[in-house]
């Protein structure tokens, strides 16, 4: 089914919607999710929890491309998951605990502006991985975004482990430099 | 700022350069190199020639017998044979999908041969290759779910002699390219040849093996299912005699001409275009393998666009799975919707 079918489905909030998202990127997220998170389970969770964020978001919104669309989502759940994970691990210490407990006196604007602030990040990123060449600029999307292994990008590309880490290397140093420019590093 | 909050934005970038990334299509740097030398090949073989061509005039040429390495044709049983050589063993594409364990379904090798519905006498072709039984450290199996149906079907039959030196193994799936045979550029594709074997047109590589031994691969699609058929220590004779036998047992060549010389067309929808590799990637349908592959002449991709409908005429069968090589392309043109 065509992307622009799928959108119409969740609009006119048919259930087939879920079933035809599943079916068509049901492994695509699987994947995205599995490479943060190492573990099928939590990984099918976030898939799941995937189909329900893009029915709560779909109406109002329209995505232009529907894989980025839910390859955005999975991926924020997938961290998301990883913090709860890494809390999780935390939980036997008691200080950490009471930290936690103190999170829910943080008055709300300071989340509204954390989310404005890393939108904003994210735009100058864009911004910068427009400065690159189209394959430099796929590879750190590869290891950072889709959070893909070393290996699988080699074989990609046909190259080295070791040339594609000088080539991200090489990237994240550019990064660095562009991201002072702008004033967000020190 | 910390990683975490650099990690969490990159998250939101453009969703253009993901779009972007997901449809590239990787093609191996050219190597002028390889030009030069192919320009120097071509004419040390003039300078061969103009010193041995009164000899070759007086001396009838050797019969080409199966079982040598040359890639001219050879006739085994009244088929077109062509080896195509490569100069190392070469890689297969990774498949980067994820399995889930409650998912999976056994199966017994009858029970894949009824799912995939095909047959193999490779036995009565090669005495010496039986099919041997299913590796118990392996997944023998299917994995399905209701939310993405069969999502996981690849299976490989293992036939061997019983000192296991002498094997061949054929993977089949209904639901992914895997695993896939990677071509270089290097591999002067410009002259990769398809053999005729029943009337079916495959395209039969040779390469040296991890310890040396000749390894043989062919790759076809036939009625949507994948044939990935690879050879150990085996002789050319008997891989031929083993491919011919799989392509008698399975595959309609009356219903659907499919020989090295006939000609096919396809039309769909232009979905990446890659012009640093002159190749454009084409959507044909909506099954599992319904993504087409052509490699254009040097600097024709660019005329092309994603969601231009073309039409797509070519010659034989995929060299490589859902992959035509220019030397098979015969036109491509921009149809009306």
């Amino acid at each position: 089914m065509e992307d622009n079918e799928i959108i119409e489905l969740y609009w006119r909030r048919s259930e087939q919607a879920i079933r035809e998202s599943g079916s068509k990127y049901g492994s695509y997220c699987l994947s995205i999710a599995n490479h943060i998170l190492s573990n099928l389970q939590d990984s099918e969770e976030c898939v799941n929890s995937t189909w329900l964020n893009a029915w709560n978001a779909i109406p109002p919104q329209r995505p232009n491309r529907l894989s980025a669309f839910f390859a955005k989502i999975t991926r924020n759940l997938s961290i998301n998951k990883l913090k709860a994970r890494a809390a999780e691990k935390r939980s036997g210490n008691e200080v950490t605990v009471a930290i936690d407990e103190l999170d829910e006196c943080l008055p709300a604007p300071d989340n509204v502006e954390a989310e404005y602030q890393r939108k904003e990040l994210g735009e100058q990123i864009s911004r910068f991985l427009h400065t690159l060449p189209e394959r430099e600029c796929n590879m750190f999307i590869r290891r950072y975004f889709f959070v893909q292994p070393i290996g699988e990008i080699a074989a990609r590309y046909r190259l080295k482990e070791s040339n594609v880490l000088v080539i991200l290397s090489r990237t994240r140093k550019k990064l660095r430099f562009f991201l002072q420019k702008e004033g967000y590093m020190a | 700022m910390n990683n975490m909050e650099l990690f969490e934005a990159i998250g939101e970038i453009d969703s253009g350069l993901i779009t972007r990334c997901e449809n590239e299509v990787v093609h191996a740097p050219k190597q002028t190199w390889v030009r030069w030398l192919s320009v120097a090949a071509c004419l040390c073989l003039v300078i061969l020639c103009i010193f041995t061509l009164p000899t070759f005039k007086q001396t009838p040429p050797p019969p080409i017998t199966p079982g040598n390495h040359s890639s001219q044709p050879t006739t085994p049983n009244n088929t077109l044979l062509y080896i195509n050589q490569l100069k190392q063993e070469p890689s297969f594409q990774n498949s980067g999908i994820s399995l889930n364990v409650n998912d999976f379904i056994a199966m017994t090798d009858d029970e894949f041969l009824n799912y995939y519905g095909v047959s193999f006498s490779i036995n009565k072709a090669v005495p010496a290759l039986k099919l041997q039984p299913q590796n118990p450290a392996k997944r023998n199996g299917i994995f399905k779910s209701s939310g993405r149906g069969t999502y996981y079907d690849r299976h490989t039959f293992v036939f061997a002699n019983d000192a296991d030196s002498q094997r061949i193994e054929i993977t089949l799936s209904k639901t992914a390219y895997y695993p896939g045979l990677m071509v270089g550029t290097d591999e002067s594709t410009a002259q990769l040849k398809q053999s005729e074997l029943g009337g079916f047109a495959v395209t039969i590589f040779q390469y040296a093996g991890e310890n040396g031994g000749t390894c043989y691969h062919t790759e076809f699609l036939n009625n949507g299912i994948a044939y990935c058929m690879t050879s150990y220590n085996l002789s050319q004779k008997d891989y031929a005699a083993a491919l011919t036998s799989v392509i008698a047992d399975n595959v309609d060549t009356k219903a659907n001409p499919a020989g090295a010389e006939d000609t096919h067309t396809a039309t769909g929808t232009v979905n990446a275009v890659d012009e640093n590799a002159n190749l454009v990637s084409i959507s044909v349908g909506d099954g599992a393998f319904s993504t087409l592959r052509v490699y254009l002449p040097d600097g024709e991709a660019k005329s092309y666009s994603v969601g231009d409908q073309v039409k797509v005429s070519y010659v034989g069968n995929p060299i490589t799975i859902c992959t035509i090589w220019e030397r098979q392309l015969k036109s491509i043109t921009t149809v009306n919707d």
